[in-house]
């Protein structure tokens, strides 16, 4: 059994599948399913494409209309709205177009106005889904799976594999970590956690055996306006970046509930830590102070 | 500092994090497509696969020992079928129990043991009766011991004094079939050793159901044997004999797993054994058993097995009810601890504990033969109970390749049965085997 | 009267459900340990001498061939 690497770009983040087989003819099969597959879902979900699907639902949502989704979108509006539900309406697949007003790159915070206007726009709940029809009674909404869908194309890839036979390897898309299996003499991954200030440092490894690690963190874009820092999450209900928590690392059976679940967190804030520790899932926290706290403790870099 | 609004408007209900957000997330998960995955069921498998092992049996001395040889090699064709090659090697020999003798205590204080060494070996018929050689003195005056007011006791068990020597050769070959969720398999075989001959033929399917969580299993098989005894040329006995089974797997949880089975065997033919004598204290003769020539068994077994993550090992617990129209009950409990102990390595410790009530038609020696049906005093057919306890040790050396050996001791004792009974103890005997196994796959 | 005993036993074990088990729950279901057979060649050898020395037999399978076990 030998290690294979397969690195490729997808969901705009450096990804890589890292498989063990017998032979490298064992591993490209299923590495080249598993990358077709992820990269036809970034295909139907992408922000960028003007012919994906998730294209066609901003279309209608712009005018406020409606549109017929398939069993796929579905579940994933299904997903969406579990995840509105039980983060007290934190996560929040419409809040998208507040990216609008708080421009990262002019390096000035939002118009009061500007931003009023946009959360008007902003809430799951002025929206209307009833399987199989989404309805958008108000225009200029617009939908955004960007936290959805990479996670749920982590697990795919990840099923996919399992199914082919491969069940020693795991699938890492731009830090969203789906494990396929232990190492075949039975040790576990060692996965390392990105230090939320440091970028080149880590702040720890995690021996992961089965399942997966989402990380979410407010360090990767952010603005420094009058010497304060404003990270990228924003809370739907007042359009402002939360502030609490610099990083959360969840570990669960599934990418997509790690995922939700660390980005559930980050958004909770100041109450993300307790969130979490009620949860029953292994995680890890870090707030602004530098503060690490979660019932996972990463053993120190090496 | 930047005014925040809509603060003070938090929604009323602020929802605590609990289980049930995590239920409803990975519910919500689940129904994605994509993300439950197809093969869980049996599947085909990728490689070939070569396991056997040696085995040596020890009754020890004078007793009964034996060495055996198998080799399986089990090899994908196909996407969708896999065939299974199986063969066995035994060398028997030595020395088994034949038949059981009281020790009398007659008026007057003589004591009437066996002769010395058991039994002479049982010869052509002679003497009026047509009874063979009789392990005791003729009686005095010709009345039979039974009405010249002795009284037995003891029991003594009389061993064959010629030792036997076999050698048994068995061949078989099982097809199967994937298909979804369904598996289907066929077998076919022989057991070929100098006085017995066996062919059968095994018909077997496999169903997951509910997602995968359960398993149907229903098996089928048919044996026709026949007995060629060596201590009467000519005569050759058939045997027929129908198995049914039907059985369900359970995963409970991720941690354990859970199957019933029950089995019918229905023998009917030639089912004595011709190496195995009464002896008839009425006559001062030992005859041939005679066993009844139909025989329906059944078997209710219950097995578990969990997996204990804080020690990463497993539990296997069995628990099996026999009960059969012979009369024989029995109860089968037998638990082991799996051990998983890093490098590879893996330690296994078992406990198995065995009661049988005897057969209906058992004594231990007859007064006087029964008019009708069966009679045997075959010591495996009589009250009692066993206790073994073994130990492996298996080594992976590479991910194909896992070596294993392992040692079993047993204890077979009137006195360990459930049932209370008044079967003497004289057959009461242990036995030792030590394995070595391996198992390649490429 | 025992058949009934164990098609309740069976249907019981049917009912006694798992929760919703994910794919990806399994993983610890698939350990060698955790077959009910992980030496089966071993087994074969142990049923064998119980099948000579015991007076009842089976339960775990169908089929094999008879012998004169002595």
């Amino acid at each position: 059994m030998r290690l294979f690497r397969f690195p490729f770009g997808a969901m705009g983040s450096p990804c890589e599948l890292q498989l063990y087989a017998e032979t490298p003819q064992q591993a490209r099969g299923p590495a080249d399913r598993a990358i077709a597959d992820i990269a036809l879902l970034e295909a139907r979900y992408s922000r960028y494409r003007q012919d994906s699907l998730l294209s066609a639902i901003n279309a209608a949502a712009a005018q406020g209309g409606s549109i017929k989704v398939d069993a796929e979108t579905a579940g994933l509006l299904d997903y969406a709205q579990t995840c509105y539900d039980r983060s007290d309406g934190l996560f929040d697949i419409t809040s998208g177009v507040l990216r609008r007003v708080w421009s990262f790159a002019s390096g000035r915070l939002p118009d009061p106005a500007e931003l009023a206007a946009v959360l008007r726009r902003v809430g799951w709940t002025k929206l209307r889904w009833h399987n199989p029809r989404l309805e958008f009674p108000i225009a200029g909404m617009e939908l955004d799976f960007g936290g959805i869908v990479k996670e749920y194309a982590a697990d795919r890839a990840g099923t996919l594999l399992l199914d082919l036979g491969i069940t020693h390897g795991l699938v890492n898309l731009g830090g969203d970590i789906r494990v396929l299996g232990p190492h075949p003499d039975g040790r576990a991954w060692t996965i390392g956690i990105r230090h939320p200030r440091r970028p080149d440092a880590l702040l720890g490894n995690l021996l992961v055996r089965q399942g997966a690690l989402a990380t979410s963190g407010d360090y990767e874009r952010c603005l420094e306006i009058d010497g304060r820092r404003y990270g990228h999450i924003l809370d739907p209900r007042t359009g402002w970046p939360v502030e609490g928590l610099a990083a959360v690392s969840v570990l669960a059976p599934s990418c997509l509930v790690a995922g939700s679940a660390s980005t559930i967190a980050m958004l909770k804030a100041q109450e993300g830590p307790a969130w979490l520790a009620g949860l029953g899932l292994e995680h890890l926290w870090v707030d602004g102070t530098g503060r690490i706290g979660g019932n996972l403790r990463p053993s120190a870099a090496a | 500092m930047a005014t925040r609004s809509g603060v003070a408007a938090v929604a009323a209900t602020r929802k605590k994090s609990s289980p049930k957000t995590l239920a409803a997330l990975t519910s919500a998960a689940l129904a994605l497509p994509g993300m439950t995955s197809h093969s869980h069921a049996a599947t085909p498998p990728t490689k070939v696969e070569l396991e056997g092992g040696l085995f040596y049996y020890d009754e020890g001395p004078d007793r009964v020992r034996v060495a055996t040889v198998q080799q399986q090699a089990l090899t994908p064709v196909g996407d969708n079928f896999d065939v299974k090659l199986n063969a066995v090697y035994d060398a028997i020999s030595g020395a088994s129990p034949i038949y059981n003798v009281p020790t009398l205590e007659c008026p007057g204080g003589t004591v009437i043991q066996p002769t010395t060494g058991g039994a002479e070996t049982v010869s052509g018929a002679s003497g009026a009766s047509g009874s063979s050689t009789s392990p005791l003195p003729r009686p005095r005056g010709g009345i039979p011991y039974t009405q010249s007011g002795c009284k037995p006791i003891g029991v003594q068990q009389v061993i064959s004094p010629t030792p036997f020597d076999d050698r048994r050769v068995a061949v078989d070959l099982k097809a199967n079939h994937y298909r979804g969720d369904t598996t289907f398999g066929v077998g076919l075989g022989i057991s070929d050793e100098e006085d017995y001959r066996s062919n059968f033929l095994t018909l077997d399917l496999r169903q997951d159901l509910n997602e995968k969580r359960t398993t149907l299993a229903l098996g089928f098989s048919l044996a026709d044997d026949k007995v060629m005894p060596v201590n009467d040329p000519g005569f050759i006995g058939d045997k027929q004999t129908l198995q049914y089974l039907v059985g369900l797997t359970q995963i409970l949880d991720k941690y354990s797993i859970t199957q019933v089975n029950l089995t019918y065997s229905n023998a009917a033919g030639y089912l004595t054994d011709p190496y195995k004598d009464v002896f008839v204290l009425d006559s001062n003769s030992v005859v041939p058993e005679r066993r009844p020539d139909e025989r329906g068994q059944w078997n209710l077994l219950g097995r578990y097995i969990r997996f204990v993550p804080a020690l990463d090992a497993a539990v296997h617990l069995d628990y099996r009810y026999s009960w059969d129209d012979w009369g024989v009950t029995a109860n089968t409990l037998e638990t082991s601890w799996i051990q998983t102990l890093g490098a590879g390595w893996q330690a296994t410790f078992g406990v198995r504990y065995y009661s049988q009530g005897a057969a209906d038609f058992y004594q231990d020696y007859f007064d006087t033969l029964p008019s009708s049906g069966g009679y045997t005093s075959d010591y495996r057919l009589a009250t009692f109970g066993a206790l073994g306890y073994r130990l492996r040790l298996s080594k992976a050396l590479s991910e194909s390749v896992r070596i294993d050996a392992g040692i079993e001791y047993y204890d077979r004792r009137v006195g360990l049965a459930l049932d209370s009974t008044d079967n003497s103890d004289t057959a009461d005997y242990d036995y030792l085997t030590f394995n070595l196994g391996w198992k390649v796959s490429f | 009267m025992i058949a009934r005993a164990a098609l309740g036993l069976v249907l019981l074990s049917l009912g006694a459900c798992a929760a919703n088990l994910a794919p990806w729950e399994r993983g610890n279901l698939a350990r060698p340990d955790m077959a009910f057979e992980p030496y089966p060649v071993e087994a074969a050898f142990r049923e064998h001498i119980w099948f000579s020395r015991e007076g009842a037999s089976g339960g775990y399978a169908v089929g094999g061939g008879g012998c004169g076990c002595n």
